[in-house]
């Protein structure tokens, strides 16, 4: 049995992957700690968890972490987590810097534990189709793909820059980004992005269109936009279509759902019926730690700061007005 | 015969010849007299179904009584033919793209003037009745300001074209479908500042008919969009938007339009008919008989064909560099 403690629950990812982690079997959630006490206790009470004061305590009572902080304090709580020999789960983006994002991979890999990064998506039923497709050439060589992850803005502390490194861009271009990346096994060379506040008119970019060029010879463009309003039908989307040289193949993630016209509610929404993206990661997950391997389909450290070095070339190319190269770090 | 009449000729007796031979029939005051096309047969068939004449000569047309052309040839030889049709005194609707440089745009655009006859290039899509609702929705503030937009067009690669393939005849995907939403974009959302665009083209060839192509514009508005030219599917074609603004999101997408869906056991359709005043290139052919005959302003210039262009090369031209390229 595997116990695992909840750090922070200020993303709202928290809920799921707790729920997902009571279903999978030989693992169990021991408790949260938080350091905004109020959350906390929230926390505690909504999940029906023990709620720790200390992070030495949780931390002892664990064998690994599932970090749902702001992005600013991944690497505070991952630092921690790392040093006292547990494991980790960490929401993406793995950090706001590379810089920050490397100390995590290297903490980690001089430790010997677990640094996995919670890119779902891979676990999508319909992408493993997508890849499994892909890979057995259904579609011949792929020239160039397109993504969206479009989604209504969260607000809160996603759009406070101090706690969470930056809008849209920093939230949104790395799900796809990470998805192209498994899929075509290689790396992004440089990237261009088109930006703006036009949506939302913050101090925060809510529109994000970003341009990856790979090292090998295929391109992408991404969506990253927070541009689904508040009367949308649901959250957002993940999309991704494929160009090869003898076919294409379009995949809308969560396309499995029924519209509900609720007089009760006074809206329009949708009733998803489809697999859980988050059941498969939050499985893949303990069986990492019961392995002592990363799962084969689960997103590594270095893949999370992959992630995070596009994110900052991105923003890169907004004050260049060109494109710029990917700096990867080792 | 009372009131207007208008003797038209279609030079070039292909799929958009065809497509504008019958909707010139739609105009009450309007005859096609002649067909031309440089393979008699073409023009002889076309010009049999409407009762016309047909040449292989572009000067027959010339010298002709016609007084309109619409000019369907590929792109490659739009610029003289369209500079010979204005300069031998004829309206002129000339098929999209304009050309393939906005020098040769410019050289069309000044052959209108020194005739004094009318030129409008071919940009449906505006007459397209989602395309234009979105136009007025947009225009009326349906979605607040807009901030981002995405668009597609395109799917199957144009074999019925010998030509499509090559990029000094066609422009590929970005100038052939891309096109249209290039105009439509700068017709909602105003003038581009700067422009990066990836494609296939440089690949396109006779052992490559494949072209794709993903090209990011930033309007002077501040807007972004994000247009899709696909030559790349080898069923399917369609086209979509939306439109996300400060104040709500518009969408469309062709697939989800048919009011009619065909299923036997030979072929699987979905339809979308629309009553005939309303086909788009009825109304653009109606539109273009309207300025000629009563004056009323052109609903596409010769400087809208134009614009277009200067967008679709700073396209092709980012695509080549890799660079973004400022208009």
């Amino acid at each position: 049995m595997k116990n695992i403690v909840l750090l922070s629950s200020a993303h709202l990812h928290a809920d799921a992957y707790i729920h997902e982690l009571s279903t999978v079997k030989d693992a169990r959630i021991v408790g949260v700690y938080d350091n905004d006490t109020a959350r906390a206790e929230a926390a505690g009470s909504r999940y029906g968890i023990p709620v720790f004061s200390a992070l030495d305590a949780a931390l002892d009572a664990s064998d690994a972490a599932i970090i749902c902080s702001e992005n600013i304090h991944h690497e505070m709580f991952a630092l921690e987590t790392i040093k006292a020999g547990k494991h980790v789960l960490c929401e993406k983006p793995l950090a706001t810097t590379p810089e920050a994002a490397l100390r995590m991979v290297n903490a980690a890999d001089a430790a010997g534990v677990l640094l996995m990064t919670a890119f779902p998506c891979r676990f999508s039923p319909a992408y493993q189709q997508f890849k499994q497709l892909v890979n057995s050439g259904a579609i011949g060589d792929i020239r160039a793909l397109r993504g969206t992850n479009q989604g209504m803005c969260p607000g809160g502390w996603f759009v406070q820059k101090e706690l969470s490194g930056g809008g849209a861009v920093t939230d949104h271009t790395v799900h796809v980004t990470d998805l192209l990346r498994d899929l075509t096994g290689s790396e992004v060379e440089s990237v261009y992005c088109e930006l703006g506040n036009g949506l939302l008119h913050g101090d925060f970019e809510d529109t994000g269109v970003v341009t990856l060029e790979f090292e090998k010879d295929v391109f992408a463009t991404l969506d990253a936009s927070w541009s689904r309003p508040k009367s949308f039908t649901t959250w957002g989307n993940v999309t991704l279509y494929a160009v090869g040289t003898k076919g294409t193949l379009e995949m809308d993630m969560f396309n499995q759902e029924g519209m509900l016209y609720s007089d009760l509610k006074g809206k329009v929404g949708v009733q998803n019926w489809g697999s859980s993206i988050d059941r498969g990661m939050v499985a893949a997950f303990v069986d990492s730690l019961l392995s002592g391997t990363l799962h084969e389909k689960a997103a590594s450290g270095t893949d999370g700061l992959r992630a995070v070095e596009v994110v900052e070339a991105a923003y890169a190319s907004t004050v260049a007005l060109q494109p710029a190269k990917v700096n990867h770090r080792s | 015969m009372n009131g207007p009449t208008l003797k038209v000729a279609i030079i070039g007796a292909g799929v958009m010849g065809q497509q504008h031979a019958r909707s010139w029939t739609q105009v009450p005051y309007a005859t096609v007299t002649t067909i031309c096309d440089f393979n008699l047969d073409a023009a002889n068939k076309l010009a049999t179904e409407f009762h016309a004449v047909a040449t292989a000569s572009i000067d027959s047309v010339l010298a002709s009584d016609v007084d309109v052309v619409s000019v369907c040839i590929p792109t490659c030889f739009h610029t003289d033919t369209a500079v010979k049709v204005l300069e031998s005194g004829k309206h002129l609707l000339l098929e999209k793209p304009m050309a393939l440089t906005v020098a040769d745009c410019q050289t069309i655009e000044a052959a209108a003037e020194a005739s004094g006859k009318l030129l409008t290039i071919g940009q449906v899509v505006r007459f397209f009745p989602e395309y234009e609702n979105a136009k007025r929705a947009i225009d009326n503030g349906a979605v607040g300001t807009p901030a981002v937009v995405r668009c597609r067009r395109g799917g199957i690669f144009p074999l019925w074209g010998t030509w499509f393939h090559d990029v000094n005849k066609s422009g590929g995907a970005i100038y052939d479908v891309g096109i249209h939403e290039i105009d439509w974009l700068l017709w909602l959302f105003g003038p581009v500042e700067r422009v990066y665009a990836r494609s296939l083209t440089e690949s396109l060839g006779e052992d490559s008919k494949q072209d794709f192509a993903l090209v990011t514009l930033r309007h002077k508005s501040g807007v972004i969009s994000h247009m899709e030219a696909c030559w790349a599917d080898p069923v399917v074609s369609y086209n979509a938007f939306e439109i996300a603004g400060d104040g709500g999101l518009l969408t469309h997408d062709s697939r989800n339009n048919a009011t009619l869906f065909l299923s036997t056991a030979e072929k699987q359709e979905a339809m979308s008919p629309l009553a005939d005043a309303d086909e788009p290139y009825n109304k653009q052919v109606a539109a273009f008989a309207k300025s000629i005959v009563e004056g009323a302003p052109l609903a596409v210039t010769g400087a809208d064909g134009r614009a277009a262009i200067a967008v679709a090369a700073a396209a092709l031209e980012s695509s080549r560099t890799r660079k973004v390229v400022t208009l």
